[in-house]
């Protein structure tokens, strides 16, 4: 074995084995603490107020919470490589502000518990139109992307702004703002059940491409003249990887910063190789988030969104990496 | 000497701007073609024209027989190989892992590439003089190693038909030549034909089997090196650059400005 494949195994060992620690520390602590004896209760078949929680809030919370980030690693991940730009993500076609505006007629226009499928929609609605806006341009490349992206997020937070001057300020009003700062603290049975339907599918999907995401790294043209139909391809990809954000977001709401942070967390693990770069930026993706989201719970006083704490670790980090990155460019 | 590529007749161009007009080439087993013509000739988009990238208004392109206009870029690349001016591909990945991907059109699209891909794009590496590197990242590479790599990965792709836009674009002067007499040697071993767009002249006179003069999106001269008068290489100078000095000196040619 070559010194870094087995560097990669290491990695790969170590990353997991953090991602389940992380997962059961996640499992344990909450309002109402948990021992590794009520958990084994549980699983036994037990009875009594700690497997009631275990079964009924602290499962299902840590699932989607790990889940979730290894979805949007991935998904960051395949942006990144996509776009051939360490700063893409999902954000940058529109697709948090689709999911916003998707959630936020859910609550004002109808039925708060139709949000997340609202989301959902208004996602990969959003992606559609930056999909169509750049085919509209005639150009296929990164920067009429980007600005269409730009464009329809835009759209996007125009209409989170009407629905907010006609919600009620009571209740609505705060919905929606709980919905832009992410939390995992009320997931549902049926939301955490759709959430690892859709991931499942987006991470299928992307392992079968796998091939021509490395491909698509490269500029059209080269890309092409390998024999990949670029255009089909591109959007395939796209349509896959935002499945996973749409989905995270329909089940958490807005979580900042994940998709960018977990990649560049793997990229430093790998020491600048790309091979193995999606797998690895699920697993740090699953680390980060669950920690982010224990952090939450273990604030004193009130629970915090989990967006805070992603947002409180992605900006220092952004902009290290914009410092090093005009560093290495002189 | 069996004719591989045969261009007749192609118009090619962007929006209402016509760069291609009636366009007639062939190229045989074995031959390096150079394309030499000025900035805005139509050199790169001939290129960009036959491997698909760009449709072509008018004409017909075949590669051994076989029609490569409005042909799906699968059917493309198992014929033909493109060496770009400089790869942009993703420093992170090795070497190998850039040349597998000649590999592309001849895989089913979600099949990984098999242990026998990875034997040949080693094989390929070696060939090229870049076996070492074969684990090495991208960005670790000097420009002339990773035109190396591309021309393994090209090499990769088994191609009737080399296409190379301006390959010597990023290298020094001795790498230059080094990686034209390369090609050249390629094009022999492979028995496939290769057409390259230049800049240097003095390097197209005397590397390549023979040369295309494209002007005014036209070839208007084809020079066939190996018969090739001084009087009638001086008159194609002459008719690209205006008044320059054409000296032949060991088999070489120098063009001075």
């Amino acid at each position: 074995m070559t010194a870094p494949k087995r560097y990669n195994r290491m990695i790969f060992t170590a990353a997991g084995a953090l991602l389940l620690a992380a997962f059961g520390i996640s499992l344990l602590i909450g309002a109402y603490p948990l021992t590794a004896q009520d958990i084994l209760s549980a699983l036994s078949g037990g009875e009594g107020m700690a497997v009631k929680v275990f079964w009924r809030l602290r499962l299902p919370r840590s699932l989607a919470a790990m889940v979730s980030g290894m979805a949007l690693g991935v998904c960051g991940a395949v942006y990144q490589i996509l776009f051939a730009n360490p700063l893409a993500a999902p954000d940058i076609m529109g697709v948090s502000g689709g999911a916003t505006l998707g959630a936020a007629m859910a609550i004002v226009w109808g039925n708060a518990a139709l949000s997340a499928p609202a989301a959902f929609l208004g996602g990969m609605a959003a992606l559609a139109g930056s999909l169509l806006l750049t085919r509209a341009s005639g150009s296929r490349g990164t920067g009429a992307m980007v600005l269409s992206g730009v464009l329809i997020s835009a759209l996007m937070k125009m209409g989170v702004m009407l629905l907010k001057t006609f919600a009620d300020t009571e209740g609505e009003l705060a919905a929606i703002e709980f919905f832009t700062m992410g939390s995992f603290s009320d997931i549902t049975a049926s939301a955490l059940s759709a959430l690892l339907w859709a991931s499942a599918l987006g991470f299928v999907l992307l392992a079968l491409l796998h091939r021509q995401i490395g491909l698509l790294s490269l500029p059209d043209d080269e890309a092409q003249a390998l024999g990949v139909s670029t255009g089909v391809m591109r959007m395939l990809v796209l349509v896959a990887a935002t499945l996973l954000a749409a989905a995270v977001s329909a089940s958490a709401g807005v979580i900042a910063f994940l998709p960018l942070l977990a990649p560049h967390g793997a990229r430093l693990l790998l020491r600048g190789r790309t091979k193995g770069l999606l797998p690895l930026s699920a697993l740090t993706g699953g680390v980060l988030l669950l920690l982010a989201d224990i952090a939450a719970r273990l604030a004193p006083g009130a629970e915090l969104p989990v967006s805070v704490l992603t947002t409180m670790l992605g900006v220092p980090c952004v902009a290290l990496l914009m410092a090093k990155g005009g560093a290495r460019r002189e | 000497m069996s004719e591989i590529l045969s261009v007749r007749g192609i118009c090619a161009g962007y929006g209402t701007r016509r760069v291609l007009e009636d366009v007639c080439l062939a190229v045989g087993e074995g031959e390096v073609c150079a394309l030499l013509g000025l900035n805005g000739s139509g050199k790169s988009t001939l290129l960009r024209v036959l491997l698909g990238l760009l449709p072509a208004q008018a004409g017909e392109i075949s590669v051994c027989g076989e029609n490569l206009r409005h042909a799906a870029p699968k059917k493309v690349a198992r014929l033909a190989a493109y060496l770009p001016q400089r790869s942009r591909a993703d420093d992170g990945m090795t070497a190998l892992e850039i040349v597998l991907m000649g590999a592309n059109a001849v895989t089913p699209l979600i099949m990984p590439y098999s242990a026998a891909q990875r034997e040949k794009a080693r094989a390929c590496l070696v060939r090229m003089g870049a076996g070492e590197w074969a684990d090495r990242r991208m960005g670790e590479l000097s420009q002339g190693q990773r035109q190396s790599v591309l021309l393994a990965r090209a090499l990769m792709q088994s191609p009737k038909l080399l296409l190379l836009d301006e390959p010597d674009a990023a290298l020094d002067l001795p790498r230059r030549w080094q990686m034209m007499r390369t090609v050249s040697a390629l094009a022999k071993e492979e028995r496939c034909a290769a057409l390259c767009a230049l800049h240097d002249a003095s390097l197209a006179l005397s590397v390549c089997d023979s040369v295309a003069v494209l002007s005014g999106g036209r070839i208007v001269c084809r020079l066939n090196m190996a018969h090739a008068e001084e009087a009638e290489v001086r008159e194609a100078m002459h008719a690209l650059y205006g008044d320059v000095t054409v000296i032949r000196q060991d088999g070489c040619w120098a063009i001075l400005g």
